[in-house]
């Protein structure tokens, strides 16, 4: 039954305060224009170097001889990964320092090779190179950026057997494409 | 009847939420129309040098030739590095579209050392006559050749506090050169050519060293584009030594000269001596350049685009000659040792046709026969006679060496 009374908490009451409490604060927070780009832009900048890497260490000097990347992956040298593309290129000690967003020595990598199981077809991977300083570190500065390329084998890497056995045994002994995923991230 | 309990009528709700759905669109509509549409104060000079940085490692510029290697038809505009300034559309540096992060060497040379003014990078480069400030420079990895330092090249002033920037990778691509070395070479075709005593006595010896240069090796499609000799866009030294090897060889001259035979008389000229006729021959007059169109009939007796002769490594005038414009020898100077020749690049329509289908050959016409004016027969000393193949096989090309370009720009 309909009261008379004070009634201030009457359903249609609440509703309208409710309209106008939530129209108060998308009046106010659209004054705030959001634009998530600004904020990558660094990223972008270290993605594109270590796709620049990739790319010249899957090149050959010459047109008799093999790419570095390939040799690496052939010869499964985890360290020589890691002298290769942060020591000899990223932190080339013949160029000059150069101010830059990101410095060259705080940047650290990680890198999975992927490539297909001989019997299930599943895309499976072993890690060649991990950096001590875990992604997960705190002092880690962002997510990281992800950089892959597809390089061509002749056949199974025969050092992987002693790094990650049950990867060898995964990976089919024939000419093969693998993706050779590096993750950079700054510290 | 119109009660007084205090509700709200639900047509006046409906109405109610209807203007403030309308409030909030207008509401977040604003902010945008505030934003502007000129920020002279907020230029993304980041993405600017990202776009220059891509246009100089992953274009070729323009005009850049024909986009396949090898190939030239009459209406190709000249590549832009060996062109004037003016003919200059965009300013890249790799060396076909297809070839990304592999750099020319003769297009880093003409971008770093070139006449460009300022704005000529604004226009030609950044696209923008907005008086950008810019720094680009390239450094490579390590030496381009052994005992040289590092290549370091840089355009621009020094960048301010705030700035865009990015850093590329690339490969840098040198010219190809070859050394024919005469005292080292077993190959028949590049040693003298013996000759009859008797037939050398009375027939004038052709004493013709032939360079070969022939598209069809090549432009061999089996050769990937960042290595491949590309003659038509690079420039290429041929350098020939241990002359002296030759001209000392009596096991390979039969001439009585070469073996300085004693009791042979040599009649003519004998009232004019000369000490030549009865020592081994030290030199050979280099007396001509002869180039053949198709590796055929000799055709165009000089170079006509620009080319750099220059004899034992001599500097001076007669020592070093430049040939530009169908312009011939200004000298014959005697070769003792070496003769290299530096030359550019055989876009047409300098020199006769070269591309992937033709055939061309350099001729050197040496003459160190002793003339008596109006006297006798000529006799070579020596005979200075064979061919050189330039292709995969005999000419050194350096490894492609990784650099580091940088842009920033204010």
């Amino acid at each position: 039954m309909v009261k008379d009374g004070a009634q201030l908490y009457t359903m249609e009451g609440i509703a309208a305060g409710l309209i106008m409490l939530l129209t108060t604060y998308l009046v106010l927070g659209s004054t705030s224009v959001y634009t998530p780009g600004d904020t990558h832009l660094t990223d972008m900048q270290l993605e594109q170097v270590g796709s620049d890497i990739l790319k010249i260490m899957d090149t050959p000097a010459n047109h008799t001889s093999k790419s570095s990347l390939r040799i690496l992956i052939d010869n499964t040298d985890t360290q020589g990964f890691n002298d290769s593309f942060s020591g000899t290129y990223f932190n080339s000690p013949n160029t000059r320092a150069a101010v830059t967003a990101f410095g060259s020595s705080r940047i650290r990598i990680k890198t999975t090779i992927w490539f297909r199981n001989q019997t299930s077809n599943a895309v499976e991977k072993y890690t060649l190179y991990s950096s001590p300083d875990d992604i997960a570190n705190p002092a880690a500065e962002g997510p990281g950026v992800r950089v892959t390329r597809l390089v061509h084998l002749d056949a199974r890497p025969p050092g992987l057997q002693a790094l990650d056995f049950e990867a060898w045994e995964s990976m089919r002994d024939k000419p093969q494409e693998v993706l050779v995923e590096v993750l950079m991230w700054q510290v | 009847m119109r009660e007084d309990s205090a509700q709200l009528p639900v047509d006046f709700l409906v109405g109610f939420t209807i203007f403030i759905l309308c409030l909030i669109m207008v509401a977040n509509f604003v902010p945008s129309l505030l934003v502007g549409l000129q920020r002279t104060s907020g230029i993304d000079y980041d993405a600017v040098a990202y776009r220059t940085g891509v246009v100089l490692t992953e274009d070729p510029g323009w005009p850049a030739g024909n986009p396949v290697m090898g190939e030239f038809f009459p209406g190709d505009a000249r590549p832009w590095e060996q062109g004037a300034n003016e003919s200059v559309i965009r300013l890249g540096l790799t060396l076909t579209t297809d070839s990304p992060n592999i750099l020319s060497i003769n297009k880093i040379d003409k971008f770093f050392n070139g006449t460009f003014y300022g704005n000529d990078y604004r226009t030609k480069l950044l696209f923008s006559n907005y008086q950008y400030g810019y720094n680009i420079s390239l450094q490579s990895l390590w030496p381009l050749n052994p005992d040289e330092p590092i290549l370091n090249m840089s355009i621009g002033e020094p960048h301010p506090t705030g700035y865009g920037y990015i850093r590329r990778y690339v490969f840098i691509k040198q010219n190809s050169n070859a050394t024919v070395n005469l005292n080292t070479t077993t190959k028949k075709d590049v040693v003298p050519v013996q000759l009859a005593y008797t037939a050398m006595t009375e027939e004038e010896v052709d004493q013709e060293f032939r360079i070969r240069l022939d598209g069809r090796l090549l432009y061999n499609r089996s050769i990937a584009t960042p290595y491949k000799i590309d003659l038509l866009k690079e420039s290429f030294t041929i350098r020939i030594t241990n002359l002296s090897f030759v001209l000392n060889r009596s096991d390979l001259n039969p001439s009585p000269v070469a073996h300085n035979l004693t009791n042979w008389t040599y009649n003519e000229c004998a009232t004019e001596p000369h000490p030549e006729d009865r020592t081994f021959p030290v030199s050979a007059n280099l007396t001509k350049i002869i180039f053949y169109p198709d590796c055929k009939v000799p055709d165009i007796p000089f170079y006509a685009n620009r080319m750099v002769v220059t004899i034992d490594d001599r500097m001076d005038s007669v020592g070093r000659q430049v040939l530009e414009g169908a312009v011939p020898l200004s000298y014959n100077p005697p070769v003792y040792d070496t003769i290299q020749l530096d030359i550019d690049p055989l876009w047409p329509p300098g020199t006769p046709l070269f591309d992937s289908t033709q055939c061309l050959e350099i001729g050197l016409v040496f003459d160190d026969r002793d003339h008596c004016p109006g006297q006798g027969f000529p006799l070579p000393h020596t005979l200075i006679h064979g061919s050189f193949v330039y292709d995969y096989f005999n000419v050194t090309r350096p490894d492609l060496v990784p650099g580091m370009l940088e842009v920033s720009i204010w």
